[in-house]
This record gives structure tokens, sequence and C-alpha cells, in this order.
């Protein structure tokens, strides 16, 4: 009880492999014949002792992480999902499953300081949908707060009204959704120490790299707008499954608008490339292309900001 | 390793089609498909009803305690996952009556978190409800902080004594009380030999070195205190007698209902041992074992372990725990 907190990581250069069944799939299809259970493990195993070594924070799920935490490298601080499973999210409310083997009181145990909690957020939600999700997000903050666990929140923002997350109609609304779901989850009450958001703007309709349907000013005005009201809450921004080159392009406009932003938080942009050397090569040429072009890709995303 | 399962997403429904296929006493609910109910509920409007929502993957807790003298719903979670709060609220609606109702809640984040919420609702369409938490493993918080303490297998106690209770009549407040009474006098400690294979991952939960065993794991595989070399049994079941007595001191003279517990690959053989052992262990102390319960009841998977539970019962504690009950996997239990 009341057990304070650990330091804050700045800059948090991080990176995510807290991906479930979608991952499995990916890398069973990209092993083809070769590919065996323990595949998804071994794939998370190399990230983990391959890029560990460069990032300040890296990010593990419930189901593997246990086993995954003894291969950090000691430089790179732990960072846990409490989620039970992200990728079986299929009713309309979108409320996250919690674990039934992992408690917030189990962190410290496990040498852990660091909670992920993500959540489907929909600002314009309805208000009983969206109270269910305030109380959850309070309590896990509480929880955290009560064992001294630094509790870094990810909101995942979508409209019941559009169906299309990559559609123009989205693109248009969501700096506003990031935004609210920015200013809403900024309030004390639910004791966030770290706000883990998405890129507001999507390049594919951003002048200079899609349609130019956003121009420059309108993209640099959609950083500043959405990170506004985190306030002194520091904001890391996610690769949300965009491309690589998208993503280090999205955080140097995140840079230009002056949003200063605490890091960022990078899965797939980093080492989705890796799952076809995986199946092309198995576990060696895994780890040769993490140790170069995983940490090439590290490190420009660490200049970008 | 090999899991005989059709797929991972109908894993759990299957389980349930074949459990409420096998089993006269159970039934599903009529709000959701994943509440298992009482075939034949009594008057709820006389009778407090007892409800619990956990993830599946832990069987036969706790949809294999629903029948008459015990619980009269489970709310089944996915795989390792807590029932979200709007299932547990369904689970509430289904059994619900002018009585009142009693939520069990394993003191785990997720089961707190959701529990507490489902309540919340249930109170907000004017259901009479009351979560009771349990917490009863000394491995997880020290002794003065036990109401950090997580749920363990001595939480069986609390099921069966406030299902006898509620079935001859008590009332929700002084059955509230018991359970809390229950909940104060037990504690339970386990030891982890080897680990369970997740039916999601296809992969052991945690990994331990041959010669080494876990003391304190829970059976959800949460971090223990410590490992211990591996060596005869007797060993083990003194430290963890002694450190259960340390932590709630049981005078000479005095009796103990025990439960040992296996988590899912432990045998009868290796789990009868452990009891013989046990009872041996609080003999030297002057203190009696009475009204076992030994099997594989609190499990995950194959996961090789097992937790010793004791309770310092009263009487009428005592006479609860030993009440006939009609459930597809609470045994019967005798005072010998």
């Amino acid at each position: 009880m009341g057990n304070s907190k650990p330091e804050s990581i700045s800059p948090m250069y991080g990176v995510a492999v807290d991906q479930g069944s979608g991952l499995k799939a990916a890398i069973a299809e990209a092993r083809g014949a070769d590919a065996v259970e323990t595949d998804l493990f071994e794939f998370k195993k190399a990230v983990v002792e391959c890029l560990s070594p460069e990032a300040s924070v890296l990010l593990v799920d419930a189901e593997y992480g246990r086993e995954l935490l003894p291969h950090y490298d000691a430089s790179c601080e732990k960072l846990l999902a409490y989620e039970a499973d992200v990728y079986h999210i299929t009713t309309s409310e979108r409320i996250t499953a919690l674990p039934d083997n992992l408690s917030v009181a189990d962190y410290a145990g496990l040498g852990v300081r660091r909670l992920k909690f993500f959540l489907y957020y929909g600002p314009r939600s309805s208000t009983s949908t969206n109270e269910k999700k305030h109380a959850l997000v309070r309590d896990i903050g509480a929880q955290c707060a009560m064992h001294g666990i630094e509790f870094l929140f990810e909101p995942i923002v979508y409209d019941d009204e559009i169906d299309d997350a990559s559609s123009l109609e989205f693109a248009k609304l969501k700096p506003q959704l990031v935004r609210d779901a920015t200013r809403i989850f900024a309030h004390p009450d639910f004791r966030i120490d770290v706000l883990k958001v998405e890129i507001p703007v999507n390049l594919a309709f951003v002048e200079g790299f899609g349609t130019g349907d956003f121009n420059h000013e309108q993209a640099l005005e959609a950083f500043r707008d959405a990170a506004a009201p985190a306030g002194e809450i520091p904001l890391v921004y996610l690769s949300a499954g965009v491309s690589f080159e998208w993503f280090e392009q999205s955080l140097k406009l995140a840079a230009e608008a002056g949003v200063e932003a605490a890091g960022f938080m990078c899965g797939r942009a980093i080492w989705s490339d890796a799952i076809s050397e995986f199946g092309q090569g198995g576990k060696a040429r895994l780890n040769d292309w993490l140790a170069g072009e995983g940490r090439r890709r590290l490190a420009r995303l660490k200049a970008a900001l | 390793m090999k899991k005989l399962f059709n797929s991972q997403e109908t894993m759990v429904d299957d389980m349930i089609d074949g459990f409420v296929a096998a089993y006269p006493q159970v039934k599903r609910g009529r709000n959701d498909p994943r509440i298992v109910v009482r075939a034949t509920q009594k008057g709820n409007d006389e009778k407090v009803t007892l409800l619990i929502g956990n993830g599946s993957g832990h069987e036969p807790i706790a949809m294999g305690f629903v029948g008459a003298g015990l619980l009269d719903a489970n709310v089944v979670g996915d795989v390792f996952a807590a029932p979200s709060a709007d299932l547990i609220l369904d689970g509430i609606a289904e059994v619900n009556g002018k009585a009142g109702s009693i939520l069990l809640v394993s003191q785990h984040s997720g089961d707190v978190i959701n529990g507490g919420a489902a309540v919340m609702l249930a109170e907000e369409q004017g259901l009479r409800v009351r979560p009771l938490y349990m917490y009863d493993d000394i491995s997880s918080a020290p002794k003065g902080e036990e109401h950090e303490r997580r749920g363990a297998p001595g939480t069986m106690f609390i099921y069966k004594i406030l299902g006898a209770a509620a079935e001859e009549g008590m009332a929700l407040d002084p059955l509230y009380a018991l359970g809390e009474a229950v909940r104060d006098n037990t504690r339970t400690l386990a030891a982890a030999v080897s680990p369970g294979v997740s039916p999601l991952t296809g992969k052991e939960m945690f990994s331990l070195p041959d010669d080494e065993i876990y003391l304190g794991m829970g059976v959800h595989g949460e971090p223990g205190i410590g490992r211990e070399k591996y060596g005869p049994v007797s060993g083990l079941v003194h430290t963890i007698v002694d450190a259960l007595l340390e932590d709630r001191p049981v005078a000479s003279g005095e009796a103990v209902a025990v439960i040992v517990n296996g988590m899912g690959g432990t045998t009868l053989m290796e789990l009868l041992t452990i009891y013989g052992q046990t009872e041996k262990a609080l003999a030297e102390r002057g203190i009696s074992a009475v009204a076992p319960m030994i099997g594989s009841y609190v499990t995950t998977q194959e996961m090789g372990g097992f937790s010793i539970s004791i309770l310092t019962p009263t009487a009428e504690m005592l006479r609860y725990w030993c009440a006939p009950s009609d459930t597809p996997c609470f045994p019967a239990i005798k005072t010998g």
C-alpha cells in the first residue's frame, strides 16, 4: 500500500512485441512447413534479445511476458501489458478483457514496475459504454497507484459511425478523436502516468506523402491540437501498424510541429519485415536481421524525434 | 504440446457444452451461454444466492461447484481471462431475488475490477448484491496486510460453508459476516513443481529447474516467494505448515480443517502422501486435522504442485463444511 512509483523513462525509446494471435498467424504463414508451436515465442525472444540493448523500454504481453523477462538487457526497462488478449475483442463495446493469471500486485514480484493497458475508445460512443470504460481505467489506475506501478495507458480511437479506419472520412475525424481521448484521460482521476497515443494524422491523405487532402500545415496543426490536452502527462506515439518509413516521417512531423513527445513505442514498424526473414532463414537470419536492420531502424526513430 | 481442442475460438463453449450435457445438476443460464446455473433453482426470494466469475482453464473450479448446497451460478470467462463486468452482471441478474446475492470474488486484479463494476451496475438496477473479496494466500502479502493477499484454494472453504448456510436459509447480512469470518480463519500456501501448458500459446507458462520447487506460486502461475531444493516431500510439507501456523497461530489441542489441492498435474497418490505428512506435522504441534478435502479442484492445466489450506473452524463452520451438497465435482466431506 502506498508504494512509490518508479522514475519516468525519458526519453522513452520503446519497442513493443506484445502482439498475439495475429502475429502468430503471420509467422506460421511465413514459416510454412517449418512452423512449430514455439515460433511465436522464439520470435518474441529474438526481438527482446536483439533490441532491448538499444531500447529504453520494451513492452511484452501477459501470456508470454513472464518467460521473456529474463532475456532483457539490463539497461532496458520492462513494460508488461495487462490484457488477456487484445486481439479477441469482439463485443460491440470493445472492452478489453483482463487477465485472470496476472494481478497488478504481481508486477513487483516479477521485477516489473511499469504496466500498459490498452482500450478501444470512441469519444463519441454512448455515455453508458464510456462510463464503463472510465471506471475500468480508473480502477486500474488506482491499483497501479496502490502498488507503486507506473501506468501507461493506450487508448485506440474509433467511431461507431465509421467502420473503415483507413478511410478519408475517418482520417478527417481522427485528430479530434485523439485529442478528445487525450483530454479525457489526462484527468488526474485516472492516475495515468504516460499516455500512449496514436499518430493523429494518416499520411495517406497528407500532401507530400499521399493524396493531399491535408496540407502540410494542417497536418502539423493536427499534431499540436491533439497533443495539447495532455498537459503534464508525457505522450508517447505508437506506430499502430503503419510502415516503418511512415512512422519515421510521422515522428518527424510531430517534432516539426513542436510537440514535445516523451518518445515512441514501436512494434510492427520495426520488426514486421523480420517475419519473412524468419520464414526464409530460420532463427539465425531472424537474429541477424534484428541485430542489423532492426537496430538501425530504432536508431533512425530516435533521431526522428 | 498436443491439446485436444477443436479451436481456440470455441474451446470454452465446447467445454461448457460437454459439462451441461454430462451433469443433471446444471444448465446454461437464460441471459448468456457463459453462465452456468443450477438445473433447479430454489425460490430465490427466500434463499440468498451465491455466484462467482472466473476465467476458464482452472476446472473443475468453479462451475463444478454449482448445485444444491453450494453455488447458484458460475460466470465463465475466456481462458485465463476474468469475465467482463457485463457478463457478471448478467449472472447476478440470473439468480438474484429478494433475499439478495453474494458475489464471491477471489482477489485478483481483473476479478476485483470487473466484479466491483458488476456489483455497482447491479445496484443501479435495484438488485441487492454484495461482493465478498476472498484472500488466503500468505505468500502474496505479509502478515498484517492480509487484505492485500490473493485468493487461493482455501477460498473453497468459503464457497462450501456459505453454500450450506444459504441452503438452510441464512439471511444476507449474517451470511456475509460468516464469509468474512471463514476468510479470516483460513490460510493457504502453495508449492509448484512443474508448469502447465497454456491452451492459448501451447507453451509452458513458466520454467523451473528439475531440482527446484517454487514456494508460494499461485494456481495461476503468479510469482511466489522463493525456490526450494527438491527433496522428500515431508520437509516441504513441514516448511509449509510452519509458515501457515506462524502466519495464523493455532493452539495445541485445536482442530483444523485441511484442503490439499492439486494444481492439475499432481497425482492423487502424491496428494494423499502430502495429506499424511500434513496430518503428522500438525499432530507434532498438538493440532488435529479434520474433515479433509483432497484432490485437484483448482487447477492450471497440467501444472504440477499443490497447496495446503487450513481453516480453524467454529463448530458452526465445521457443520456447514461437512453438510451434504449435490454438485458435479465437489466431494463429500467427512469428519471421520
